[in-house]
């Protein structure tokens, strides 16, 4: 790493006949996707979200994208990254594991909040695919949303163990296989924002309302048979906002990537609350 | 940071960067050759060609060096460069290579960016940030989200109820008002201009009024089962939703049709 530092620091020693051949930055190509090879190209087209921060009084737009599918992995994330790859290197969007533990590549795809890495791309080569980011979020670049305030919100909800005595045997908090089973379903959330950013009510209240996501890792705290701050908790969620923006209107659980069901859990602390 | 270049390169005499270590970038001035490898800098004077220099093991070959769509032409030229690095040289080509041709390749063939890093004080970044922030568009949502059962039987549910407490106070008001303004809204006489209407309007009101009735009425059953932390999966939500759908234009097509 020092050695690159100091090169990037010297470059400005280069003579300028170098800086012709050198690489310039990422431009938009104007050469066509991918000429059909042959009869059997599968072409799709893809239609994706575009705003630029560089252009901020350029209106967000979308830009097509064609790509033959037999030439592209299954999902919805090898087509983007072929996209940057071969055709538009300026096109912005998040991604890491490419196996949905991650939850970058979170996106609406075909107007359906999930993650582009667990998205097959769907065969219907007639139907163009439309890419937007999540919905009603403030976006970064592209695809790209701002989650500063959906993570400030997981932060609030205190997300981890808390306790008022030490252990018994001074070692670990132990807990029955039964307590354990309840956190099933709830630990393997990956923050990726996908419920939340489906829900309507936080579409309208994510300022005040936690949404089905923080909602979940919430319940999650509350199931815990090991953390003693239960009533604490209750009553940071016991207002008109933080929880009862809930309308059950379950698209959280219809759209969760990874197959939990935050609409039960936020169901559950509502019960709890109540009774 | 660029990513390190997958093209490694054998090195002959003088001061020579560790055998088969990636080249990360290469600068030549006036005087010296910088060459940055994975773990190291190694830098040569120019002034003392020939010995200390290094040559990796390639035949010439032309490259195409025109700027063209960046991506593709760093990777023919990349690929290109592969393709050469196979065989060792002969002398002579050796003997070519190395004025001339090996910091063309190696200038040619290395990532590195015509921009200088700019440093900025966590204030100054955190002012981009806030004025970047003022202008961020909010993202597309209700209009592009799929409709699907779950959230467009809410907001029926909503409509539906919002119609029915509406017309409720609008209609208990108006009762209320009506003597002082001379309005006939008792029972009898309702009822008779409503049998003076034709066929189609009196089924159409009817249908207007007990449609949003009985769909509220029975999503809120459902509403009630879910209450009690009860049939919430997926499937379960789309078959009741539908069910709800069905029943409801049923029994309000029952109610309409009566009389």
């Amino acid at each position: 790493m020092a050695a690159l530092r100091t090169t990037s620091r010297l470059f400005t020693a280069t003579r300028p006949i170098f800086r012709s051949q050198l690489r310039t930055m990422a431009s938009v190509s104007n050469a066509p996707a991918a000429a059909p090879a042959d009869e059997t190209a599968k072409m799709k087209s893809f239609s994706i979200y575009r705003w630029n921060p560089d252009e901020p009084s350029k209106k967000p737009h979308m830009q097509s994208y064609s790509l033959d599918l037999n030439k592209t992995g299954p999902m919805m994330l090898d087509a983007l990254i072929r996209i940057k790859n071969e055709v538009d290197p300026t096109l912005t969007f998040r991604r890491s594991c490419r196996e949905g533990i991650c939850g970058s590549c979170a996106m609406n795809i075909d107007g359906v909040n999930t993650l582009a890495c667990l998205c097959r791309i769907p065969t219907d080569t007639a139907k163009e695919s439309k890419i937007y980011p999540l919905p009603h979020t403030y976006v970064v670049k592209d695809i790209v949303p701002d989650l500063t305030h959906f993570y400030k919100q997981y932060k609030s909800i205190k997300p981890y163990l808390q306790r008022k005595d030490p252990s018994p045997d001074g070692k670990e908090y132990r807990q029955s296989k039964e307590e354990r089973k309840k956190l099933d379903g709830l630990y393997e959330c990956i923050l990726c924002a996908c419920c939340s950013t489906s829900c309507p009510s936080y579409w309208w209240n994510s300022e005040e309302y936690l949404g089905p996501a923080i909602l979940l890792q919430s319940y999650r705290w509350l199931a815990d048979s090991r953390d003693q701050m239960h009533e604490e908790r209750k009553e940071a969620l016991d207002n008109s906002m933080a929880l009862y923006r809930c309308h059950t209107i379950l698209n959280c659980s219809r759209t969760c990537p990874k197959g939990l069901n935050p609409g039960l859990a936020i169901a559950e602390i509502k019960k709890e609350l109540s009774f | 940071m660029s990513a390190p270049i997958e093209n490694t390169v054998c090195v002959i005499g003088g001061p020579m960067p560790r055998a088969n270590s990636p080249v990360t970038s290469a600068i030549i001035d006036d005087d010296n050759i910088y060459i940055s490898c994975l773990y190291q800098l190694c830098i040569f004077s120019s002034s003392e060609t020939p010995r200390p220099f290094w040559v990796p093991t390639i035949t010439p070959r032309p490259i195409d060096l025109r700027p063209r769509s960046t991506m593709l032409a760093q990777r023919a030229a990349r690929q290109s460069l592969r393709r050469l690095a196979v065989s060792p040289a002969s002398f002579s080509a050796q003997m070519t290579m190395k004025k001339y041709a090996a910091p063309m390749v190696i200038a040619s063939s290395v990532q590195t960016r015509p921009v200088a890093t700019q440093k900025l004080t966590p204030a100054d970044s955190n002012e981009i940030l806030i004025a970047q922030r003022k202008l961020r568009p909010s993202s597309p949502h209700l209009a592009i989200y799929k409709p699907q059962i779950p959230w467009v039987l809410s907001i029926m549910n909503r409509i539906t109820g919002s119609v029915l407490s509406g017309g409720f106070y609008i209609f208990g008001s108006a009762y209320l008002v009506a003597p002082l303004f001379g309005w006939h809204l008792d029972s009898a006489s309702m009822a008779a201009a409503f049998g003076a209407w034709p066929v189609a309007a009196k089924f159409a009101t009817k249908m207007f009024l007990a449609w949003p009735f009985t769909f509220h009425a029975i999503n809120g059953v459902r509403h009630l089962v879910w209450d009690m932390g009860k049939v919430f999966t997926n499937k379960a939500v789309i078959w009741t939703g539908w069910a709800v759908v069905g029943l409801s234009g049923a029994s309000a097509l029952a109610l309409a049709t009566m009389y």
